[in-house]
Order: structure tokens, then C-alpha cells, then sequence
């Protein structure tokens, strides 16, 4: 074990080595502690850590905040979202689902194909016969 | 006799308007609600707002809960958490900006008060995830499944998000106690 193994897992399992579950963990943490110096340091940065964090989180109590809710709350609807859901459920998703298959059905029967024929024959017909094309042109 | 009735069944009376059920409902979650809001925005005054805020939006959309998808405290929590969230978003310059944690050391300030304070300041710094799985897990005694259900997540990836928090207030903790 090296010292930034160390800060991993005391990170990930704090200082209070009892809590810990796995004890082969804790053992081979204690024997390191007790051989290091650096990890000896580090544990006690930790501890300090685990003892300021309840004070730097000091909540202090609310005044009447249930008393204001109760107030305010004859004022407040509750809307009913039953019909959004059913609405929902049984006739939005199964149109959003339909959605795709409509797009492919009009696209795999539209007349594009036959269009493009015709426009192609008659492309091919006005400039490549040759008599139709010097009758276009000025001289 | 006087069985006390579970969260859900009294959120079921409170789907029907039963106002004496939300009574009970806040007298039993008011004070844990208010300080996970607190720790996350280390504010009084908003954090009572955001507080009365959730419980007001826990009344009004109440019908939209549906009991065997979640349980009643976590989707309380996650109203409470989008709340902190938006005002986090509109306080965001405010805690994103580099925090320099050495200015803060007061003379008149005891070494402790100083170091409680830069590990409030840190605390709030932490990228929200963090901050929320700290919070619960670490102070509020959650354990991290029911903050992964919070969160949306895995228990591995709260329990990363709680080990980089650690390590994040302990490099910070350190640095502050090299300056002094």
C-alpha cells in the first residue's frame, strides 16, 4: 500500500476505521498507519476532516415553515392529472408510434419514380435529336 | 390506539385534498427537508423558502406521485433537489467562481472557525452530485442506495461521487491548514 492508496480509501470510507466492513481492509490499513509516518499524518487529517464537517454543517431550525405552508396552501389547486395521463397512455403514444410507419407507406408508394422517367424522356428527346436542336438554334 | 400511519397513506389522503394528512406529512419531514436545503445552499432565508416551496409543490402536484414507482421520500427529495438546482443555476456565478479559500483566514478568527468556515465554502463548491450524495450519505444518514434512487444512479457511482467529494474537502482542508 502507498500513501495515495491510502487517501483513496479513507476517502471512500472515512476515518472511523470500526464502521468499516471489510476487516482485511482495515487490518492492512492499521499495519500501514502504524508504519508510516506520512500515512500517520494523513489519518489525522482525515479524522480532523470527519470532526469539522458536522460543524461546518450546522443546520439551524426553521421557523414555521409548516405554518406557513398550511396558509398559503387553501389558495394552491391541486389539478387533476388523471385525464393527462389516460390521454397519454392510450391515445398520444400510440399516435406517436403510428407517426413512422405513415412516412414510410407514403414514401414507398409515391409517384416519384415515374415522374423522373417521363421528365427523363423528354429531357433526352428535345436536345438529342439532332434536327429539333438546329431548329433551336439562330443560325 | 394510535398507529402511525405510513408516508403513503397519507399521501393517498392528501391526493384527495385531506389537509390534517399533509399537516402529518410535514411535521414529520419539515426539519430533514429544511436542512438538506440548507446544507446545499447555506442560506436561512432560502433555504425556509425552498423549503415551503417543496411542501407547497408535494400539495399541489400531489396526484402526480404514484405510489409503486417511487417511494414518497425520494420524490419529495428530488422536488427539493430541482429546486436547489434552479437556484443553484441562478446563484451559479456565486458559487462557481474560484473561491480563494487563504483570503478568508481572519485574524480574529480561531484556527477552527477558520477551517469550519473554508470546509463550508468548499462544501458549497462541489459540483451539485457530489454535494447532494455528500449531504445525505454523510450527514443525513442516507445510505447509498436510496441516494442512488435519488440520483438516478448506481450505488458504485454514488459511492465515487461521495470518495471524490472527500478527497476534494480533505486536499482543500490541507492546503488551508499549510497557509496558516
Amino acid at each position: 500500500m502507498n500513501i495515495q492508496e491510502l487517501g483513496n480509501i479513507l476517502d471512500r470510507h472515512g476515518s472511523d476505521l470500526d464502521q468499516w466492513s471489510d476487516q482485511q481492509l482495515r487490518q492492512q490499513v492499521q499495519t500501514y498507519i502504524a508504519e508510516s509516518a506520512e500515512a500517520q499524518e494523513l489519518f489525522l487529517q482525515v479524522q480532523y476532516l470527519d470532526q469539522l464537517i458536522p460543524k461546518a454543517l450546522f443546520v439551524p431550525q426553521p421557523t414555521n415553515v409548516a405554518a406557513k405552508v398550511l396558509k398559503q396552501i387553501s389558495t394552491v389547486r391541486q389539478p387533476n392529472y388523471n385525464w393527462y395521463r389516460h390521454l397519454s397512455n392510450w391515445v398520444l403514444k400510440p399516435i406517436l408510434a403510428t407517426i413512422p410507419l405513415v412516412i414510410g407507406f407514403i414514401l414507398g408508394t409515391g409517384p416519384t419514380q415515374d415522374v423522373l422517367l417521363v421528365e427523363e424522356e423528354l429531357t433526352t428527346e428535345r436536345f438529342e435529336d439532332p434536327v429539333n436542336y438546329l431548329a433551336m438554334s439562330d443560325d | 390506539m394510535n398507529t402511525k400511519e405510513s408516508d403513503a397513506t397519507l399521501m393517498l389522503r392528501v391526493q384527495n385534498g385531506d389537509e390534517i394528512a399533509f399537516e402529518q406529512l410535514m411535521n414529520r419531514h419539515t426539519n430533514a427537508v429544511h436542512s438538506y436545503i440548507f446544507r446545499m445552499c447555506q442560506n436561512v432565508q432560502i433555504a425556509e423558502e425552498l423549503a415551503q416551496e417543496t411542501f407547497l409543490r408535494v400539495w399541489a402536484k400531489s396526484k402526480l406521485w404514484i405510489p409503486n414507482k417511487a417511494k414518497f421520500s425520494t420524490w419529495m427529495y428530488q422536488i427539493a433537489r430541482n429546486l436547489c438546482i434552479d437556484h443553484y443555476k441562478k446563484q451559479r456565478a456565486q458559487f462557481v467562481d474560484d473561491v480563494d479559500f487563504n483570503r478568508i483566514a481572519d485574524d480574529s478568527l480561531r484556527r477552527d472557525e477558520i477551517l469550519i468556515l473554508t470546509l463550508q465554502k468548499a462544501i458549497q463548491a462541489l459540483p451539485e452530485r457530489q454535494k447532494t450524495a455528500f449531504v445525505l450519505c454523510q450527514v443525513e444518514g442516507w445510505s447509498q442506495a436510496e441516494v442512488a434512487e435519488l440520483l438516478d444512479s448506481s450505488v458504485d457511482a454514488v459511492e465515487s461521487l461521495l470518495s471524490r467529494a472527500r478527497r476534494k474537502l480533505r486536499e482543500i482542508l490541507g492546503s488551508t491548514q499549510q497557509h496558516q
